[in-house]
């Protein structure tokens, strides 16, 4: 046991059985559409408030399901994206009534800068939602959904990532070997280096042709093809699933149908408009942080439910 | 007959009537949304050689060849990590097009960037890199059918070209959804932000293939022939 925790060789899918979260043991159909919606709403929504509780939900999402490390990874890496969109809008863009200043003839608006910055804003919510997609939404259930639609893709695309970890550990072997020979990437020139990397790669391709065609010998001999495929694991669409797509969809579709209204989008041009919400724009923003917390509120139902039957018993 | 010819065109088909309906909706919706259009014509493009992929009956043997070469351009990114935005990444990518033609490269590029984000993280980037990839695939694919293109000279130069046509299809996914408006100002800057990179990855290609295109196009073909693996004329 404690050797597979040291080191990590245990197969991913015997972790995966065992899910942290009450939505990763949802149906990957209403999983994808959670994150297509949250998406969706940082894209349509474009105003400080709703892209304020945005992404402190997102955050939280990713805390409770403890990626912190790979959140603040991820915002580090995406500084210089927001950085470039934060400047260039208003550098770019001289629309607008309220004039800061004038560099070098370029006309700095308010209207621009406060763009720029909910664009930023927008930009780092994508990042800290696939953050969480890339935890909670494994390799196979991303295969699962698209093996229906495409099937010899979805082989192709499967075969190629169990190859990945086993190339790597092939490589690694191959280096070792190879480093008695004088072959290395540790010294001399950058050119030195990249050239004994490239015999390395070769060394890797050819051996990996040989074993690769022996096994698809085998599957040709074990009858791939003859039949329709079945699937590994199976994702069952139950009742909870049914009723969360359903409320997602409902959800969603009333809040895209205020926004076609103008409902929860700040007016940047030519005038800034007020920040402040209408009643309906209230209720959009309600509804747009439940949506949200979709995840976070399973979690918490889950808990009170714990409690409560404990209490019982 | 009927039915056949429908299946084998299938993808262009509805390809072209996806894009259509983009472009028009573009001219209805007066240029708003057009994040949403362009969107949908990138996956637009990719559709008839995935469609292809589909219907073609390719052997297991086939698939796992693809699978090997797509996996060792993926694989290639991790022990060139010491030396920054140099990978050969293209330059695999390319080789393979070059010798199996263009349908087996896009596969190639596009499956090369899924599994490598799988590994690496996904992110909004993924269709891009993806589109980026597989086109590379394609256009190698398609100068391999002429003798010209065994000079290594026309290579280098195709290599080198594609290190910043990546680049700068890569600067387009956040440059068209979150600055506005768009205007050749924007592209230039976006583009301008990225040269260094860019230019490290022209430069890399050139390397690679100016060094081993020789020996990599051997090893492929070899294979190809020892197996009589993905011969054109017999798929079609």
């Amino acid at each position: 046991m404690d050797v597979h925790r040291k080191y990590g060789t245990r197969p991913q899918r015997s972790n995966g059985l065992k899910s942290r979260l009450v939505f990763e043991q949802l149906n990957p159909w209403v999983m994808f559409t959670y994150y297509i919606l949250t998406i969706a709403f940082s894209m349509t929504f474009i105003h400080p408030i709703f892209l304020g509780c945005e992404l402190l939900i997102v955050i939280l999402l990713n805390v409770v399901s403890k990626n912190g490390k790979q959140l603040v990874a991820v915002l580090q890496g995406s500084l210089f994206m927001m950085a470039f969109i934060m400047i260039m809008n208003p550098i770019i863009n001289n629309h607008g009534t309220h004039i800061i200043m004038t560099i070098g003839g370029t006309i700095i608006t308010v209207e621009a800068v406060v763009y720029g910055a909910l664009m930023a804003l927008s930009l780092a919510i994508v990042m800290v939602v696939f953050v969480s997609y890339n935890k909670s939404f494994t390799s196979q259930k991303f295969m699962y959904l698209f093996s229906r639609i495409s099937p010899r893709l979805t082989l192709l695309t499967l075969i190629t990532i169990r190859f990945v970890p086993l190339f790597i550990q092939r490589f690694k072997n191959i280096v070792t070997i190879q480093a008695t020979r004088g072959i290395q990437m540790t010294s001399g020139s950058v050119k030195h280096r990249a050239k004994s990397g490239m015999r390395l790669l070769e060394v890797l391709l050819v051996n990996s042709f040989y074993n690769a065609l022996q096994t698809a010998d085998s599957m040709t001999a074990r009858g791939y093809a003859s039949g329709k495929r079945t699937s590994y694991e199976r994702y069952r669409f139950t009742l909870r699933d049914f009723v969360s797509l359903g409320l997602l969809l409902v959800g969603s579709g009333i809040c895209f149908y205020s926004a076609t209204k103008g409902v929860g989008r700040l007016a940047i041009y030519p005038t800034l408009g007020k920040v402040g919400l209408s009643a309906s724009g209230i209720g959009v923003l309600g509804l747009v942080i439940l949506i949200y917390s979709f995840p976070i509120i399973l979690e918490a139902w889950e808990w009170v439910w714990w409690k409560l039957s404990k209490l019982k018993g | 007959m009927k039915l056949k010819s429908i299946q084998a065109h299938g993808g262009l088909i509805l390809a072209i009537i996806i894009m259509v309906v983009a472009l028009a909706s573009i001219l209805v919706f007066k240029g708003d949304h057009y994040l949403a259009f362009s969107f949908a014509c990138l996956i637009a493009s990719m559709l008839p050689f995935y469609w292809d992929f589909e219907v073609n009956q390719l052997r297991a043997r086939e698939i796992v060849f693809l699978a090997v070469l797509a996996t060792v351009a993926a694989v290639a990114r991790v022990p060139f990590a010491p030396l920054p935005s140099v990978q050969p990444t293209s330059f695999i990518i390319i080789v393979s097009a070059l010798a199996l033609g263009k349908d087996s490269g896009f596969i190639i590029g596009s499956t090369a960037a899924i599994v490598s984000n799988l590994f690496l993280g996904q992110g909004p980037w993924t269709p891009w890199q993806m589109f980026c990839w597989g086109m590379m695939g394609v256009t190698a694919g398609i100068i391999g059918k002429y003798k010209w293109s065994q000079n290594v000279k026309v290579l280098c130069v195709f290599g080198f070209a594609w290190g910043f046509i990546f680049g700068w299809i890569m600067d387009l996914w956040y440059a068209l959804a979150y600055v506005q408006p768009l205007n050749m100002k924007t592209f230039i800057a976006a583009f301008v932000a990225s040269a260094y990179f860019d230019l490290a990855h022209a430069l890399s290609n050139v390397f690679f293939i100016a060094l081993f295109y020789k020996s990599w196009y051997r090893i492929i073909m070899r294979f190809k022939q020892k197996y009589g693996l993905l011969d054109e004329a017999e798929i079609k």
